[in-house]
This record gives structure tokens, sequence and C-alpha cells, in this order.
């Protein structure tokens, strides 16, 4: 479904990912667990096609990344939800849901969309199944930041793709709360079989809703191991702070 | 070993303090200041300098500010006056917009397919931009009196270009500027930089452009009273006039009809903005 070959990515002379190699099954869930700044979001962003890799390749369902010509096809293989701030504040949340739809509608039906919104039906089936279909026609910045994300969520559902990214969606949210939305979002992953990467600090809801984990720490893959493999030791290697970082 | 510690830290910034006095800006100010004294020397202290009369002059002109003339026939032609004036700046300023509009969105380059093509694009219309707003809306106006006469369409052209020319170069900054992250989310869902501008740029400007173009236009309520000085009517006419006449006390009544213009719009406008950012 998904392979990584020897992909690797620098910041201006800062390695941001060693040259790593994966493989992710349709249907896994894969949690990406590491310290800050130890390559989660680059990798998630390479997958999305959001950053282009420095070197090595890329495939979904055996098509290479780096030959996908249109933004359209790439948005059919992934999506990407972000920890905050990806919405668009200042529109009403049916648009900010259909923004889902961009990739498959032409320019003039989205400018269209904007007057008066197009396939509401699918915006509003997917509000409610992330569980807040009264929030429809309200302005998105007037949402909390955990409703926020199910609406990046249900921008998620109707864009469709066989991936679904998620880079620390639950960081901003209290543990209720985030339990919550991690059960949400594994849920509606798992109905419709689709491939889960999300990166996450929790170790406990990492263990609850995933298959599979991988650590990254200074970007380089520390291990990646069925869930039921991870033990305390495992992860104390994994965040433990060395001498020359305190 | 204590008091050693001692002296260095109480030694030191006095010897910092002084090196950076002749160095930096201490040097400037005292440069600067022996060239203030020095300029005194060269006024003419003997002779005024305002001229004979001119003292008394702004006394009766300030003093008009209490007395202006609010006889009904002058108050009709202030009126009239001020909505010749509105009109001009609110023509001007639609132009302004619609001219300002596509240029801004085509300078700030977000449409550009690639790289190279976008440095092309911002470089050029940015160009084209700064022509617009280099020539001030006087110079335009006095341009378009003698090619078109004393038209309306010669003040709102004359408007119309060089603030097309600002809103366009502020319309660009403000696209440029708007949160990223909403946009990457947009891209990664399959929209093309177009749709980007109309589900992600726009809504996210707007509240902005909206308004630097009322205070663009409250500026343009002020330029073409302004205009009337070169004789294509409204208040600025009428002020000149009155000026010419020495009747102090309609100019002022002229005066405080601008004013109240320029609240108005200023009402106005906070009225909006907050209607559309909350």
């Amino acid at each position: 479904m998904l392979v990584l070959d020897r992909v690797g990515k620098s910041y201006q002379g800062n390695l941001a990912l060693a040259p790593l190699s994966l493989e992710v099954e349709q249907g896994e869930r894969v949690a990406v667990l590491g310290p800050s700044g130890s390559g989660k979001t680059t990798l998630l962003h390479l997958i999305g096609g959001v950053v282009q890799p420095d070197q090595g390749t890329i495939a979904l369902e055996g098509n290479l990344l780096a030959n996908m010509s249109s933004g359209r096809e790439l948005a059919s293989l992934v999506g990407i939800m972000h920890q905050q701030l990806d919405l668009v504040p200042h529109l009403a949340v049916v648009h900010n849901i259909l923004a889902g739809r961009l990739g498959h509608w032409s320019l003039w039906r989205s400018l269209a969309s904007l007057v008066s919104a197009r396939e509401k039906h699918l915006a509003q089936s997917a509000l409610e199944r992330v569980g807040i279909p009264e929030k429809l026609n309200e302005r998105t910045s007037h949402l909390s930041g955990g409703e926020q994300q199910r609406v990046a969520m249900a921008r998620l559902l109707v864009q469709q793709s066989k991936v679904v990214l998620a880079d620390e969606p639950i960081a901003s949210l209290d543990p209720a709360r985030a339990e919550d939305l991690m059960q949400l979002l594994t849920t509606i992953v798992s109905e419709s079989n689709k491939t889960l990467l999300a990166s996450l600090h929790s170790i406990d809801l990492t263990r609850k809703f995933f298959s599979r984990a991988i650590g990254l720490r200074n970007g380089e893959l520390q291990f990646d191991l069925p869930v039921d493999k991870l033990t305390n030791e495992v992860l104390y290697r994994l965040y433990n702070l060395t001498e020359t970082q305190v | 070993m204590r008091s050693s510690i001692a002296s260095t830290t109480l030694q030191r910034p006095r010897y910092r303090t002084q090196d950076s006095f002749f160095r930096g800006r201490g040097l400037l100010t005292l440069l600067l200041g022996v060239a203030l004294i020095w300029s005194l020397t060269s006024v003419n202290w003997t002779g005024s300098i305002v001229h004979p009369g001119g003292l008394s002059a702004i006394g009766e002109f300030f003093k008009a500010a209490f007395t202006p003339e609010l006889s009904g026939s002058f108050l009709g032609l202030t009126l009239g006056s001020a909505w010749t004036t509105v009109a001009y700046a609110v023509a001007g300023i639609c132009l302004a917009v619609l001219l300002g509009f596509p240029l801004g969105v085509l300078a700030s380059g977000v449409l550009a397919k690639s790289a190279g093509r976008r440095v092309a694009q911002v470089a050029g219309f940015r160009i084209v931009l700064g022509f617009l707003r280099a020539i001030h809306e006087l110079v335009w106006a006095w341009l378009f009196v003698v090619a078109l006469g004393l038209s309306p369409m010669a003040a709102i052209l004359a408007l119309a270009i060089p603030y097309g020319g600002i809103l366009g170069r502020i319309y660009a900054d403000i696209l440029n500027d708007v949160p990223q992250e909403p946009l990457r989310a947009l891209r990664s869902s399959g929209a093309s930089e177009w749709k980007v501008l109309l589900y992600g740029r726009l809504p996210m400007a707007l509240p902005d452009m909206l308004s630097y173009s009322f205070y663009r236009f409250e500026c343009a309520i002020r330029a073409a009273a302004i205009m009337g000085f070169v004789g294509i009517g409204g208040l600025g006419m009428q002020i000149q006039l009155s000026l010419g006449d020495l009747f102090y006390n309609e100019v002022w009544t002229l005066l405080y009809a601008l004013i109240g213009l320029v609240l108005l719009v200023d009402v106005w406008s906070t009225w909006l903005r907050r209607s559309l950012t909350q």
C-alpha cells in the first residue's frame, strides 16, 4: 500500500530525516512516536507530498509520489490533518468541510459553492459522523479547538483518501477530549479500511488505538514494532534525554 | 577574591558606556546637537518670521471657527458641494478597487505556476503599481483637466489611478501574509492555486483588505475635496473661492462639512469591519 524506500530529507543542511525505509499495509494503524523535533512531522509531510524528499522514493498503491502530476490524484490517495490552524477561520464550517472536494470540483463549481454550497448532503453527513451536526453553518472561528479538529476530520471524510495522516491531532486537547477524538478517528478509519499514520505523544492512546508503532529520534528510525511489543525499556530509550541534550 | 569580582563588575559597565558613546548613537547625537546650535546663528533674528499683518490674519481665521456661515443659501451650497465631493470619492474608490484588485492578485504572485514565473510576475506588476502611485492625484487631476476639460471624469480618473496603485500594492501584501497552514491543508486536499485563493487567501485577507479600502476611501474624500482647487467643483473649489474673498466664516462651514464626512466614513467602516470579523 505505502512503500518508502530510503527516503531522506534535510532542511538547509540540518538533517530532518535520515534515509528510512518503511512498508505499511492497507488498514494498518501506525503511531509515529518520538521526542519533539525527531522528524515525525517531516515524515508525515513527505508521505503527504507537502515536502519533497532529497533522496529515495515514496510509492502509494504502486504509484510513485514524484510522478503524480495533479494535486487531485494525490488527494484521492492521501489526506492530512494537523495539530491546529489548518482550517480557514473566516469561512463557515460547511465550506471548510467541502474544501475536501476541491480536488474533484472544477474552478467554477468551487466558486459557485461559496455562494450556495454544492453537495451539501456530503458535508452534513460527514459532520454528523464526527458528532457535531448542528455546527454546519457556523463560522469556523467560533468553534472550540476540539470541534475544529472534528471539522478537519469531516473534511478528510469527504476527501475520501485511502491513507489518512494526522500530525499530532490531539496535542492541544485535554486528556478526555483527546481520547474521544482518537476513538473517533480510529473508528472512522477502520470502518472504511483506510490506512492511518498519526504522530502523538501519548503511549496509553498508542497502545489502545494503534496496531503498530514506529519510533523516531534525531531523524533516525529507532524501532518499528507491533504495539504489544512496546516495552517501557524501548520507550525509555526513545525519550531519554542524553547528556548533550540537557 | 570577592572584592576583585565586585570591582570588575563595577568597572566593566563604565568602560562599555564610554566606549559605545563615542562610537555609536552618542557621537551622532553630539554632532547633530552642535549642528543645530550652529544653524541658529544663520537665522535672521532682527526681522520677523511671520510677515507684518500675518499674525492678525491667522487670528481672524481661527476666530471665524466659532462663527461659521450658517445662512440657508450657503448651507445649501455646502451640502451640494459635499455631495459632489462624496460622489467623486465613491466613484474614484470604486474604480480604484476594480483596478487594484486584479493587479494586486497578479502582483502577489500567488497564482504563478513556477518559481521563475512568480519572480517575473511579481517584479513586473509591482513596477506597474509603483508607476500608478508614484504620481500624486493632484498631478493626475491637472493632466486630466487638460485632456478632458473640467468634467467629473477628470476627477474620478485622477483619483482612481494612484489609488488603484496603492490598493493593489496593499492587497498584494495582505494576500501574501495570510497564515500558510490552512493553505497547505487546502493544497493537500487537491486544490489548485486558484482554489486556494478562493477558499483560503481571500476569506482570510478580506477583513484587512476591506478595512484598508475604507481607510483609503477616507483619504479619497479629502483628496476629492482638494481636487476642487483645480476647478473641478466640490468642497475644495468652494473653499478656494471663499478663501480668495477672505470670507473665513464660509471657509469654516465648508471645513466642518469635510470633517463631518470623514467622521461619518470612519463610523461606517468601524461598524462594517466589526460585523465582518465577528
